[in-house]
């Protein structure tokens, strides 16, 4: 193994160093015409009447359209709510534009598309909307009383769906157990924002009736079967691209409405049709995520075993989108209690629809909120009993040989080693020593506290009927040289598994990484598949690059064996050569065999069939769609995981604290390239400690956004991460071929957890409890004053 | 219809000019009328940084000044600090160190790099921590960004 579990750099560095790489945003065709959309202004409102008629005097405008002219393209839905029809779950249809009333402030009302940005801009400044305005319903549980205005007529309420999980028995737990206690935690609403702003330019070629589609997308095949069903293209006539994109955490899964409209923008014109979102668009229509309340109950012993769990959770879906954001609750639902042997719980999610902007995927996906709860929870319990926040883990945990371990009706964990990993981070973080460092400092008068958490990272995932599966493609082209062709049918945002996928092919078919080529995002060029999410980019492509890398190492084997007149199982591959075990210096280079390939079909490659291109799938083989004997059923397909441990210090005077210390000890299986998986780490810890501290999306009573600039909504710079200290075990998937897990959401799910430990501990004097994110300054000195007057 | 306006200025070291509408912006002009997309842009509102370029030897957001206030001045972008897909010094210390994910806030925080070293003055981290906090990353935690900056002072015994 010469390049899996090193440090490679990047292969999509230099032109994105250089400023030579092209985004979506980039790409402008000859005739271009620019779109931008007139947004609601209200949250709730029914639609009288729109006036386009100064709006169209604006010289170089060439359309105006507005929803009705829409309705033939209902936005086909990757997702389907059927599956969860016996939990109540409702459908709706949702249109390019809005038809009728306007369910989130910002959402699209009138497309313009103009000659340049700055006219259609001024264009939309122009368009009066006459607006019958509702009453906007903001807070869920609100929306679920009777009378409650209703986001969706046809419903019968603002209720989505309920969703249960039960497991053992939990009022006998209840009933014998020596404590409980109850209390509720409260994830706020905020988003990712990847810097680069969406982006679409859609080419319709009129004449040959075919599109091209260049997309800042996640998705780039399914967004091809999207189109092709939206617009009535046959879908070999839809060719999307996806160039470099900036940035991706989930919220560039398609579609989109501006998606939609864009493309069937240019079809009814005919011309090349651009658009780029702004900052403030992203915030508003860009989708949102988290917004969940938990209210529990847990049942335990005095040795600190858990029991049981009652939990009730409360959703806040915003309106209702293609996008698959109304799942993210679910999975906070059939992961919990994550890491935790709990045998006795019940669990029941309620989904609530509101005027907000819909949920869409982000980096966590739930899983950060199941971690929240309990994690918080296990800190209670230690404050309970007076016993260490390490031990009651350990006590705790599912222990290493109960693997494959069932925690839900709907989950399966696949491998894990946590008291292992735990042990570790005590280690690495010098545990015992900032224990005595934080009780010199409160004699001292200053308030450090150690935040302990363990995440549990739910990848693959495997959804009945979606286009979110665990399955993947990878094609390789052999060229007669020698030199390697690699297409993916997974797509990189940015964080460079195509450098990991090199990797694979280089070291399983024996060439340099330097004849390896890596193409990603053409839906013309590479074989179908599902793009990016889910850390799954190893877990379903890097085990597709190995099975075809094989394939073909076979094949060059049996023609190297034939020139070297030696039997194929006598050979070793490496450094793009075969040579006969015994005696070395007895070599044939792949380049030759590959040659003989291609010139030799009728002598030294008469035995294989001509050529040297593949394209291998593969498909997880551990989720369940068809429910087994009891009914259970398995989503998520690999499970990564991690502990956390930080220090921080607090001032009480002003309640804002730094943070001292940060370790992660992760657990991803096997490591394909610890440069990027460390990357992958710090990243998603900085976007868990915004979460955490800062990023926060405020709607005013009447459902309007507060928060829509990075100035009102902060992200973090330098200043506010700290520098993480990562080290790694590696339990390895028992069901990829390679061992990996997937990294990609790994950190951001644990990192507030730690933060909320951490910050709780430092104001232990006070009794102060932290059940609520974004710990920011106010916050935390209002919990201060609170519990100084208790 | 808007009166244009003419701009001259110096752009990566050439000679550039031409008649804008006289609302654009210095981002849109560099990416839409001279064609240089690697400056780029994320906020509009001067706070992520992604569109930083060097004016007259020093950093500025170029979504904070419309181009007619850049007549008549030395203009660097990111295009400017390489030939080519060829690294310089500061990115090859950035791709060394995985400090690129997804590369959008890339070209300015090279820009502000560049700017950085090119003060002479001895820093510590945390003063590189606070001297990049105006460029916004989504996907590096910065770490490597800061290690890749603290090597380069290093190399030139400017590291406190």
């Amino acid at each position: 193994m010469r390049y899996v579990g090193n440090r490679i750099t990047k292969f999509s560095d230099p032109p994105l160093l250089t400023g030579r790489a092209r985004y979506a945003g980039d790409i402008t065709p000859p005739g271009t015409l620019y779109a931008c959309f007139v947004r609601s202004k209200y949250a709730h409102a029914r639609i009288r009447g729109i006036d386009t008629s100064r709006a169209s005097r604006v010289p170089g405008v060439r359309a105006l359209i507005i929803g009705d002219e829409f309705l033939d393209y209902p936005i086909f839905q990757p997702i389907s709510t059927k599956p969860y029809k016996p939990y109540g779950a409702k459908e709706a249809t949702v249109y390019p534009l809005v038809v009728g009333k306007v369910r989130f402030v910002g959402e699209p009302i009138v497309m313009v598309v103009a000659e340049s940005r700055i006219a259609a801009a001024e264009a939309a400044s122009l368009v009066d909307v006459d607006y019958d305005v509702l009453p906007a319903v903001v807070d869920p549980e609100e929306a679920l009383k009777p009378g409650a205005p209703k986001v969706y007529d046809h419903w019968d309420g603002n209720l989505f769906m309920k969703f249960p999980s039960e497991w053992g028995d939990v009022d006998a737990a209840f009933g014998k157990a020596e404590y409980t206690l109850s209390d509720s935690v409260r994830i706020q609403r905020f988003t990712g924002q990847a810097l680069e702003p969406r982006a679409y330019v859609a080419d319709y070629n009129t004449i040959e009736n075919h599109l091209t589609f260049y997309s800042s997308t996640q998705q780039p095949h399914p967004l091809r079967t999207i189109l092709a069903e939206t617009l009535k293209i046959p879908e070999n006539q839809v060719r999307v691209v996806q160039p470099y994109v900036g940035g991706g955490f989930g919220l560039k899964i398609p579609p989109f409405q501006e998606e939609i409209a864009v493309a069937v923008a240019s079809v009814k014109l005919g011309r090349p049709v651009k658009w780029v979102a702004e900052r403030w668009e992203e915030l508003m229509a860009g989708g949102h995520a988290r917004d969940q309340r938990h209210y529990f109950e847990v049942a335990f012993n005095s040795d600190g075993k858990i029991l049981g769990m009652k939990v009730r959770i409360i959703a806040d879906m915003g309106a209702l989108f293609p996008t698959p954001g109304w799942g993210m609750p679910l999975v906070t639902t059939i992961h919990l209690p994550t890491v935790y042997k709990v045998e006795n719980y019940r669990i029941e999610l309620l989904e609530i629809v509101t005027n907000k902007n819909p949920l869409n995927a982000y980096r966590g996906y739930g899983k950060e909120c199941a971690c929240f709860l309990m994690e918080r929870i296990m800190d209670m319990v230690a404050r309970r009993l007076g016993k260490d926040r390490i031990d009651i883990r350990m006590k705790n945990f599912i222990p290493p040989n109960d693997f494959p371990a069932r925690i839900s009706r709907y989950t399966v964990l696949d491998s894990g080693n946590y008291p292992t990993v735990l042990k570790r981070a005590v280690e690495v973080f010098e545990y015992e020593k900032w224990l005595k460092l934080k009780e010199e400092a409160r004699k001292k008068g200053r308030y450090i506290g150690i935040g302990v958490a363990y995440e549990l990272t739910p990848e693959g995932a495997c959804i009945p009927g979606s286009f979110f599966l665990q399955y993947d493609a990878v094609t390789i082209k052999v060229a007669p040289t020698g030199k390697v062709l690699v297409y993916t049918g997974i797509t990189s945002p940015g964080n460079g598994q195509e450098t990991a996928i090199a990797q694979i092919v280089a070291d399983n078919l024996g060439v340099s990484i330097d004849d390896v080529v890596v193409y990603q995002g053409d839906t013309d060029l590479c074989p179908y598949g599902l793009g990016n999410f889910s850390g799954r980019s190893m877990i379903s492509g890097g085990s597709a690059a190995l099975l075809a890398s094989i394939e073909l190492r076979e094949k060059l084997r049996k023609v190297a064996a034939r020139i070297l007149e030696s039997r194929p199982e006598d050979l070793e591959v490496s450094d793009g050569k075969f040579y006969v075990k015994e005696v070395p210096e007895r070599q044939v280079t792949i380049r030759d065999a590959a040659f003989a390939i291609y010139k030799n079909p009728y002598d030294l490659a008469i035995d294989v069939e001509p050529g040297l291109e593949i394209t291998k799938y593969f498909k997880m083989p551990n989720a369940l769609h068809i429910p087994d004997e009891s009914g259970y059923t398995r989503t998520y397909t690999s499970f990564p995981n991690a502990a956390h441990l930080c220090a921080v210090e607090v001032d009480i005077e002003t309640g804002k604290f730094d943070i001292l210390k940060y370790v992660v000890v992760d657990d991803c299986g096997k490591v394909i390239n610890p440069m990027i998986v460390e990357g992958q780490l710090h990243g998603g810890v900085a976007q868990g400690i915004g979460g955490a501290i800062m990023e926060e999306l405020v709607y005013s009573s009447a459902g309007q956004l507060l928060t829509t600039t990075f100035m009102d909504y902060p992200i973090p710079t330098a200043k506010e991460v700290p520098d993480m200290i990562i080290e790694h075990v590696e339990t390895p998937s028992p069901y990829t071929p390679t061992g990996a897990k997937g990294v990609g959401e790994s950190g951001i799910v644990g990192a507030p957890a730690c933060l909320a430990s951490a910050v709780e501990d430092a104001l232990s004097d006070f009794g102060v409890k932290v059940m609520e994110t974004p710990l920011r300054p106010s916050r935390v000195w209002r919990l201060i004053q609170e519990a100084r007057k208790k | 219809m808007v009166n244009k306006v003419k701009v001259n200025l110096k752009l990566n070291g050439e000679r550039f000019s031409a008649e804008i509408d006289p609302r654009m912006l210095l981002c849109d002009f560099i990416r839409d009328v001279a064609g240089l997309t690697g400056t780029h842009i994320g906020c509009m509102t001067g706070n992520c940084g992604a569109c930083t370029v060097l004016m007259n030897g020093r950093t500025v957001k170029s979504c904070t000044i419309l181009a007619a206030q850049a007549n008549g001045s030395d203009i660097t972008t990111i295009e400017g600090l390489s030939k080519g897909l060829e690294l310089n010094p500061i990115q090859r210390a950035f791709h060394k160190r995985y400090a690129v994910q997804c590369g959008y806030c890339t070209p300015g925080m090279i820009i502000t790099a560049h700017y950085l070293l090119s003060l002479g003055k001895t820093l510590s981290r945390q003063e590189i921590r606070e001297h990049i906090s105006g460029n916004l990353c989504r996907c590096t935690g910065y770490q490597n960004i800061i290690d890749a900056i603290e090597e380069l002072l290093r190399d030139k015994g400017l590291l406190r």
